[in-house]
């Protein structure tokens, strides 16, 4: 028996606006939040947030900022939600995205490779090493059940530092004056787009994002993951192999994040001179849990999270406001995403006037 | 004691007691559960309430017993309007619930149990003496024995429940709400609760009684309400009405309760079970050298009391649980070392007895439900893409043909009714003309309607399709009247085997299911067909 539900909203319906609602809500409260964090270092509260709100859109060169922060945004963010939705709370995107890089600036080094094969080997290169870290904790999980969020952030930590012993060592180019690895060869370089700021690397990233969609929405192995993130005793019964699919899709998580990584030093930079996490991992992590874990609106949270972060830059040139500012209005803002019962009284009564509504008009639950 | 409970200690037997008006409650995922729902109770009377499931019984008594707050309408105790804002307050007003699913701990004792809430103290320190005292008051004053001392965990069912009722009338209950008591009880249980609910009756306590078995509605009772689709449709006199009236009302349609079915045409064996033995995670045996074999065309059911080794033999036939001991063959495939896909791969069907957990994912929509078992066969999908027109069309075709009821095919389940979580199960399961199918509690918490349904939907593989049908069912009278044989199970043990159903009834069954009787080597070897 079908409904008409054309006068009535569904219940999801609801539930998605209020998705929607909490997600603005939460980012006004944020803003207030920051706004009072800027009254109290600031002598000019309201241009110094007027710069917060509008700075990037003042002038085409941060815009270009945006995309370009946003960029490994979308490989991190699109590592995490795969992950997510097969219910693994794998955290590694941060380690991958930096063993990534890592790899990447080994082949890209190395003299005499044929000058096509250099950018395909160098970010296939990243893109495996990506998937061993963040693939190690899900095997860890399936053979030994061990808990996941616990390895994938220690693999980070053993990431980071093998990462650094390569490129300290082995890689490292002395006559460079600082920590950094041998010059990238220049036909590794990733070519530019539009602007000398913009990489190739946007494409690829728009297709990632793309091709995540497509296979979480409309393909057998997008079917399997969904299966086992939502219910993995549904899963088994129903004859698909669990603990097969969370190694694949989170190999495929590290495959994407390691690729960023990749990505991102050879389209930015002519050598390795990261000395820390680069923080994309996490990013991405927050924009996963804003935009719950579905690509259609990650590119959306990616270039958010980027304007945030290029006025957080502008600002910091500005005006006497510390850039941390803004890693307290994200931290907020998620906050109020992740909390549930964040307005949970106002949605029910919402959908309780919607269900009245559809009784008033006779159609039956 | 409060000037309620006086009230109604004064209250003459036969006056209204209780009174719920234009009780509406919607939940937050926007299922109208009671809808002016209007319920009256009379102080020393047993008052049936009967529905379809979904049709807002349990929900009702948890708007009483103060558990969800309604959204419009009033409760009136002793004719004043009370406000019952939760449990404990609840019981202050002498009204008291026994959950279907029990609320106790089972590493508590008895005494430790129903004093949870009101726990006696001397000092700061919890005064066990007192308790268990309180315990054995209670007990001798009400006839209920039990034994204060004893591990909860270590209780039968029917114990279990004796203690529950203990606890709320140790907690000052006038007004006892029963969800389901005998859905877990065997009949012999099921006769003792009942005498023990006249006597409380007989004492002046009010009790309403949630059945879905409408022979007990109609034992027991004085009245029934019947609600339907959250709605009161009446309450009448149970001397006025029969089982058949009673049903009728549920579902707003002449039923035919009975099932209709010709005798078994068995073809050859399509399952065939030697010496299984199994053991849960604590190393105790759960299955004891179990042999039997199942036909073509040929329902076979398996009566045992929970936790007697069926739940276990049904995810030993379909790799749910690895085999550790015997061999399983079906279509003379061993299916020892299968997969769960291998195994449905032969065309095997399964229906778990565990709805919300392991046979429908609650979060996800229907029409991902109900490709779950064939979303990667050809039919739907081409090189690992899903062929998303065929996937939507089947949905619609099995959302009609099983009359679910939901908004659209990408409705979540979980805004659906347990009945109609269960047709969507049986839509998937059934729809792949299956060889073998192992069901377990086709029909368990769902309406007359429903179970209906999937009870014909049954019958119909067997004849049509000649499916092989292993059926595990706590109601016994389904279990009967649907299966052409039956086995029956004690402690893991295989201790009978009826070659027709229709010799058996309950009480028989009943002696096997608790162990009284247990058949001879002779007759049981019956189940064996294929040496």
């Amino acid at each position: 028996m079908m409904f008409n539900s054309n006068r009535v909203r569904t219940t999801e319906k609801i539930e998605n606006q209020f998705n929607i609602v909490r997600t603005i809500l939460a980012i006004a409260i944020a803003l207030g939040i920051a706004f009072l964090l800027i009254m109290t270092v600031s002598e000019t509260p309201l241009a110094d947030f007027w710069t917060l709100l509008s700075g990037p859109l003042e002038n085409r060169n941060s815009m270009i900022t945006i995309i370009s922060k946003a960029i490994p945004l979308l490989f991190t963010a699109i590592a995490i939600s795969l992950v997510y939705s097969a219910g693994q709370f794998n955290i590694g995107a941060e380690g991958a995205f930096f063993a990534g890089s890592v790899a990447a600036t080994a082949v890209a080094i190395l003299p005499n490779i044929p000058t096509i094969i250099y950018i395909p080997l160098s970010l296939l290169a990243g893109a495996v090493v990506g998937a061993i870290v963040m693939g190690i904790p899900a095997v860890l999980y399936t053979r030994y059940n061990s808990v996941t969020i616990v390895t994938s952030l220690m693999m980070n930590y053993v990431a980071l530092y093998a990462g650094l012993y390569v490129i300290l060592n082995p890689l490292r180019d002395q006559a460079a004056g600082f920590e950094g690895s041998y010059a990238f060869q220049a036909t590794a370089k990733l070519p530019s787009v539009f602007t000398n700021r913009l990489h190739i690397g946007l494409f690829i990233a728009i297709l990632v994002v793309m091709f995540a969609y497509f296979l979480l929405n409309k393909t057998t192995f997008g079917y399997r993951i969904l299966a086992v993130g939502n219910n993995p005793k549904f899963a088994n019964y129903s004859g698909i192999k669990v603990n097969k699919n969370i190694i694949l899709v989170t190999l495929l998580a590290g495959l994407i994040a390691g690729l960023g990584g990749s990505v991102e030093v050879l389209g930015n930079y002519n050598r390795f001179m990261y000395t820390d996490f680069t923080n994309h991992g996490w990013d991405g992590m927050m924009i996963s849990v804003l935009c719950r874990n579905n690509p259609k609106y990650i590119i959306v949270g990616a270039l958010f999270i980027a304007y945030l972060q290029t006025s957080a830059d502008t600002l910091n040139f500005t005006s006497s406001i510390p850039p941390e500012v803004i890693n307290v209005v994200q931290a907020i803002i998620i906050i109020f995403v992740a909390a549930n019962e964040f307005l949970k009284r106002w949605e029910h009564k919402k959908i309780v006037e919607n269900s009245q509504k559809s009784l008033a008009i006779g159609e039956i639950n | 004691m409060n000037s309620y409970l006086e009230k109604i200690e004064q209250l003459p037997i036969g006056n209204e007691i209780l009174s719920m008006k234009n009780i509406t409650k919607i939940y937050s995922n926007g299922f109208v559960a009671n809808e002016n729902v209007n319920f009256s109770l009379n102080k020393g009377e047993i008052h049936g309430l009967v529905g379809e499931n979904g049709a807002g019984k349990t929900t009702l008594m948890k708007v009483l017993f103060g558990i969800e707050e309604p959204e419009e309408g009033h409760i009136e105790l002793a004719n004043e309007t009370v406000k019952i804002e939760n449990p404990l307050n609840a019981l202050e007003y002498g009204v008291g619930m026994v959950h279907q699913h029990f609320m106790l701990v089972e590493s508590l004792t008895v005494a430790e149990n129903m004093a949870l809430g009101h726990e006696p103290t001397k000092f700061i320190k919890f005064d066990k003496a007192k308790a268990i005292e309180n315990v054995r008051y209670v007990e001798k004053k009400y006839g209920l024995a039990v034994n204060p001392e004893a591990k909860v965990r270590d209780l039968s069912v029917g114990y279990k429940q004796r203690v529950e009722i203990l606890k709320m009338l140790l907690h000052g209950a006038r007004i006892l709400l029963l969800d389901e008591p005998t859905a877990l009880l065997t009949p012999q249980e099921t006769e003792e609760l009942f005498k023990q609910l006249i006597n409380l009756k007989n004492e002046g306590y009010s009790i309403v009684f949630i059945s879905h078995k409408l022979n007990e509605v109609k034992a027991i009772c004085d009245r029934v309400t019947v609600l339907r689709n959250g709605k009161s449709i009446t309450t009448v006199n149970i001397g006025e009405v029969n089982e058949t009236d009673i049903s009728n009302l549920m579902v707003g349609k002449e039923m035919d309760l009975n099932i209709i079915k010709q005798s078994a045409k068995p073809g050859d064996t399509v399952l065939k079970v030697r010496n299984l033995f199994d053991y849960n995670d604590f190393g105790q045996q759960v299955l004891k050298d179990v042999s039997f074999d199942l036909r073509a065309g040929e329902i076979l059911g398996v009566a045992a009391i929970e936790g007697n080794g069926q739940s276990e033999l049904a995810e030993n036939l379909v790799g749910i649980r690895t085999i550790k001991e015997g061999q399983i063959h079906v279509k003379n495939e061993l299916i020892n070392n299968l997969t769960i896909r291998e195994i449905r791969d032969l065309n095997v069907s399964i229906v778990h007895e565990d709805r919300m957990n392991t046979s429908a994912s609650l979060n996800q929509s229907v029409r991902e439900n109900l490709i779950s078992d064939r979303y990667d066969t050809k039919e739907y999908s081409n090189r690992g893409i899903l062929d998303t027109t065929k996937v939507n069309s089947l949905a619609l075709d099995l959302i009609k043909e099983y009359g679910v009821k939901t908004h659209n095919e990408k409705a979540s389940v979980r805004t659906l009714s347990g009945g109609n979580i269960q047709k969507v199960v049986a839509a998937r399961e059934f729809s792949s003309f299956p060889d073998l199918l192992v069901v377990s509690q086709p029909t368990r918490g769902i309406d007359v309607g429903a179970a209906d349904l999937i009870r014909r939907k049954i019958i119909q593989l067997r004849d049509d399709i000649k499916t092989a049908i292993i059926l595990f069912s706590a109601d016994l009278t389904e279990l009967i009247s649907l299966s052409d044989s039956l086995i029956v199970l004690y402690e893991g043990e295989l201790v009978a085997y009826f070659p027709d159903s229709l010799v058996v009834d309950e009480f028989i069954l009943g002696e096997y299911m608790l162990g009284i009787k247990k058949q001879t080597d002779e007759e049981r070897r019956g189940v064996i067909y294929d040496v």
